[in-house]
């Protein structure tokens, strides 16, 4: 029995000192894989503390400066007319925002409607909202610009938030949300309470969708505050241009006459808001990805 | 097959410290919350869900290890199984220290309550499986440490072996999403005997089936336990599974063994209050009682007088164990009670025709003799045997009685049967 | 009894074709019609009107197709190389990308490893996917420019010359988009390969352990071809992703005209910003076409989807 267990033991020892190496390197990976995500981003942190100076000389350096407040001030200033700031978060923002609860809203709206009621071709407006789901923007945004071009609707931020009300994905998000947490009874109950449809489906069913509709307006409104493509044929007007619309600009001109400092400082406000969103609500964030989309 | 000796074994889940960010309580007050709720113990380092499990098993064998919910009977048997780590004490399979080997080492199969099959391979590739993994000694005359693995012919020959043991054949190139509950149970059993594993191990496998499914695996059990020759250990929360299948039966609750002993032994001599409950359907009757000696006899004596002497047997055992008179709880198994010229008065409320006899439940008719605050309801359960003729008993006063042979005395503290 | 059924939900149904109106009505206005408009002007000729105040366009058929498919001055097919180009660049991205996603996530769902901090790491893996594209590639240039930091850092290390440029070297720019799109989205791939992981039923993996399955022989006989569904589709709807390519690819490279990393996006943007909605939505169809297909291949794994999980 003694002789037994000793070599146990043995093999124990040699078991363990294997699973130690594994995890050391699995952390030792994971780590890296952290590294590469946040390096970059870690660079711009630095480099908006540097002055245009240092900058245009090209130096590679991981320690911070002191010109933060310097190059901060200088964008809202001297840089404006490079990159209004101001101008640019206050058209991301109001574009952003709208857009995000106009396609909740509405598309919950529309998941109600079509969960809710029963009336002639509900399913095939079901399957065609699911269908489309699968054409490409690309699809419809030459006629959009072309509409939008010769009605005059270029610079108009209402082109860019009024489409949001039909959002197929938001739909199909919306109504497995109702299928999973909205019993019909309550409806029904709410009726019989003496509540009209639309104050049914504001003050009873709304509420109880909360969770969904807060996941999604928030990738609702990080797809669009980080949107390039549309906002950069219609903007034209520097009024009305978003963040991203100005960043893509700055890289036209020639980066040898421009204060470094306030790009990188433009870049880095310009993502700042939705990474602080984030890092406060991470969690819950990355648990919306996965609730809704992969079924197992 | 192979002997199984348990000695000392608990299994304590520890507390684990939740980060700050966490505005609950702490993990340790939900987990004290949770174990409230469920009776386990707590220790300083734990959660105690199993505590000083002794059972030696024999050869062949079949143990069934039965009790509510929550009582460690799941999570003894993982522990066999190398699932999950035994906190202390020792396990031995087949004579050999097993904690710390790797559950494959073992030679040990199991059956899970969801059959987990492989839902990607077919019935005869969810079979294989094991097989895979069989190192098998082949002595060559240069090599007399040789070992291989199977050949295909040999994997399929095994394979096929065990089909036909389990009637399975038609099923073996179909995926299991495409076999009935019944079906995937039997492929489930074929891929756990297929390497004739020392030990079988059964996790609940009937809970998922439908009553009738369920007697008729019941039967092919005990038909497969004939063919098989190897020890079984076997877990369920259903007493009828547990009292027929059974060589002997571990009963469980809160992690605690309540008593091991065959079914019949269980039946007819339960160690305590929960178990002559929990064993045993209809549920036994309780009765408020007082032990009294006597002139040197012990007598029960119920509120209203009625007095029942107990047999020889069960005075020796008192006799032995230095029985005080005291209050006492007092069971007794329905089919031990007779309707009597003397007895218990009651009225019959309901009367449930179960074929050969009748269930019978009637309320006791004044208050003198109160039922025990553990009888689960107001009512007297008795079977009757029909013997032949049906009568309609409801409404009736009759007068319940019962033998000195069948009482079963439970000390009114501790609930233990003071016979032993 | 039947006239209480059909009181009750003819008098409600009204209210379903109201409450669904909003969707259709805008779909109406801003997708569908502009939809057909993209398909009809890939029927007519733009460019006699590109820089012109002229509105009168003619008929061309199927012309505008034939221009795309033939050869242009240089001597290629413009839109097979901004499809080549697409392709080449999501592939170079898709790759590390689904690797990096399934060992994470095997590292994650791991029971034997039992690694702590799995939150944080998800935290920091799945930040790049909400960064704005636009703002990381202009980052990515003002590093990698011919100014930037790591561009002297190279030069001082002698790794490069000093007239090199990552942004309009052919193959870098690739690399460089490539490794943004990479960076960007293998946090999320990782996410939905764990929710993959995590739906198969764990005693399935308990009772390949006793059989006598080693860690590799799970990963390779169970864990991998249960996943197979959900990795597919990972990778169409990437790859479908992929074809839209546009903000990092145009603010890296759209000043530096690097041929090899114009998109099909681009394409079309650029056919847009001169008014040439024949070319643009000649290109938008063949797109069109192209994401139909994948989809309808997502559509049928789907279907089948739910039978490998029993």
């Amino acid at each position: 029995m003694n002789r037994v267990i000793t070599d146990y033991k043995k093999e124990n020892r040699r078991a363990i000192i294997k699973a130690i190496i594994l995890r050391v390197l699995c952390y030792s990976f994971l780590c890296f894989v952290s590294v590469m995500c946040i390096f970059f981003f870690y660079l711009l942190l630095v480099n908006t503390t540097r002055a245009n100076n240092d900058l245009q000389g090209g130096r590679f350096t991981l320690m911070l400066s002191r010109f933060f407040n310097q190059n901060f001030k200088n964008l809202f200033s001297k840089f404006k007319t490079d990159f209004d700031a101001l101008k640019g978060f206050r058209a991301s923002f109001v574009i952003a925002f709208s857009s995000a609860v106009l396609t909740c809203y509405f598309s919950a709206l529309t998941a109600y409607g079509i969960y809710a009621y029963d009336f002639k071709g509900k399913r095939l407006m079901e399957a065609f909202i699911l269908a489309i789901m699968m054409i490409p923007p690309q699809l419809s945004s030459v006629g959009f610009f072309q509409m939008a071009s010769k009605y005059g609707l270029k610079n108009n931020w209402w082109m860019l938030i009024l489409p949001s009300i039909a959002a197929p994905s938001i739909f199909f998000y919306m109504i497995q949300y109702l299928r999973a947490t909205l019993p019909k009874d309550l409806i029904e109950s709410s009726r019989i309470d003496g509540s009209n449809e639309f104050m049914t489906f504001n003050r009873v069913v709304l509420p109880i969708m909360k969770p969904a509709l807060a996941v999604q307006m928030i990738f609702a409104f990080v797809g669009s505050w980080n949107n390039l493509y549309m906002p950069s044929l219609l903007l034209s007007d520097s009024e009305k241009k978003t963040l991203p619309v100005m960043i893509n600009a700055l890289q036209r001109t020639s980066w040898g006459n421009i204060d470094l400092g306030c790009v990188y400082m433009a870049i880095f406000l310009s993502i700042l808001p939705v990474v602080i969103v984030y890092l406060f609500l991470s969690r819950f964030i990355i648990k919306g990805v996965t609730a809704g989309s992969v079924k197992g | 097959m192979a002997d199984v000796v348990l000695k000392h074994v608990e299994k304590i889940y520890p507390y684990v410290e939740k980060k700050k960010r966490s505005f609950k309580r702490s993990l340790k007050n939900q987990v004290e919350e949770k174990a409230k709720k469920s009776n386990l113990q707590l220790t300083e380092k734990g959660v105690l869900a199993v505590k000083d499990f002794n059972i030696e098993i024999k050869d062949g064998e079949f143990i069934v290890l039965v009790g509510p919910s929550g009582c460690g009977k799941s999570t003894t048997l993982r522990m066999i199984a190398g699932l999950e780590d035994i906190t202390s004490g020792e396990l031995y399979i087949d004579g050999k220290l097993c904690n710390a080997i790797e559950p494959k080492d073992r030679d040990i199969a199991m059956v899970f309550q969801s059959y987990a099959l492989y839902p990607h391979m077919t019935v005869f590739d969810n079979i294989a499986y094991p097989l895979k993994f069989v190192k098998y000694k082949d002595p060559l005359p240069n090599k007399p440490d040789n070992v291989r693995h199977l050949t295909k012919k040999e994997i399929e020959k095994r394979v096929l072996e065990a089909a036909k043991l389990l009637e399975i054949e038609e099923l073996l190139d179909r995926k299991p999403k495409h076999l009935s509950g019944g079906q995937r149970q039997r492929v489930a059993i074929g891929r756990a005997i297929v390497r004739n594993p020392k030990v079988l191990l059964m996790d609940e496998p009937l809970s998922n089936l439908d009553a009738k499914l369920r007697n008729q695996m019941r039967a092919e059990i005990i038909n497969l336990r004939e063919k098989i020759k190897t020890t079984f250990i076997y877990v369920t929360h259903d007493q009828i599974e547990a009292m027929t299948l059974g060589d002997r039966i571990v009963v469980m609750k809160d992690g605690i063994i309540q008593q091991i002993d065959t079914p019949q032994d269980v039946y007819e001599h339960p160690r305590n209050l929960f178990i002559s409950g929990f064993i045993g359907s209809p549920r036994m009757n309780y009765f408020d009682a007082e032990l009294l000696i006597q002139a040197g006899q012990y007598k029960v004596v119920l509120k209203n007088g009625y007095t029942v002497v107990p047999c020889e047997e069960k005075q020796a055992r008192l006799r032995n164990n230095h029985v005080k008179g005291q209050r006492i709880i007092l069971g007794v198994r329905p089919d031990h009670i007779a309707i009597k010229d003397e007895g218990i008065e009651c009225k019959v409320r309901v009367s449930e025709l179960m074929g050969a006899s009748s269930h019978i439940h009637a309320e006791i008719i004044g208050n003198d003799y109160t039922l025990s605050k553990d009888a689960s309801s107001n009512d007297i359960i008795a079977i009757i045997q029909n013997n032949g003729t049906y009568k309609n008993y409801v409404g009736s006063i009759l007068k319940f009685g019962f033998n000195g042979n069948v009482v079963h005395m439970f000390s009114k503290e501790t609930e233990n049967n003071l016979e032993f | 009894m039947k006239e209480n059924k059909n009181k009750k939900n003819p008098s409600y149904a009204k209210w379903g074709y109201i409450f669904v109106a909003s969707f259709f009505v805008v779909y109406f206005l801003f997708t569908f019609i502009p939809q057909v408009l993209t398909i009809y002007d890939s029927f007519f000729d733009y460019t006699d009107i590109v820089g012109t105040l002229e509105t009168e366009v003619s008929f061309a058929g199927l012309k505008n197709y034939k221009m795309l498919f033939s050869r242009n001055i240089r001597g290629d097919i413009e839109i097979l190389r901004c499809l080549g180009n697409t392709i080449i660049i999501w592939l170079i991205g898709v790759i590390p990308q689904m690797s990096f996603g399934l060992l994470i996530a095997l590292i994650f769902t791991s029971s034997k490893l039992r690694l702590k901090g799995t939150g944080f790491f998800k935290t920091v893996f799945y930040m790049p996917n909400l960064i704005m594209a636009a703002a990381f590639a202009s980052l990515i240039l003002a590093l990698f420019g011919t100014i930037g930091p790591f561009h002297t850092l190279f030069v001082e290390k002698g790794w490069i010359a000093q007239t090199f440029d990552f942004i309009s070297d052919k193959t870098w720019a690739r690399i460089l988009i490539a490794f943004m799109n990479f960076l960007m989205w293998f946090g999320n791939t990782t996410i939905l390969l764990m929710a993959g992981i995590q739906g198969i039923d764990n005693s399935v993996f308990e009772s390949a352990k006793i059989d006598g399955a080693s860690s590799v022989h799970v990963l390779w006989d169970i864990t991998l071809p249960l996943l197979k569904p959900i990795a597919v589709y990972v990778f169409i709807t990437s790859m479908i992703g992929g074809l839209q390519m546009f903000d990092v690819a145009e603010v890296l490279t759209g000043k530096a005209k690097n041929n090899s990393t114009r998109t099909i996006v681009m394409l079309i943007n650029d056919y847009l910003k001169v008014g040439n909605y024949g070319h643009a939505g000649a290109v938008s169809v063949v797109l069109f076409i192209i994401t139909a297909i994948l989809s309808l291949i997502i559509f049928r794994s789907i279907n089948r989807k739910g039978e490998s999980m029993s």
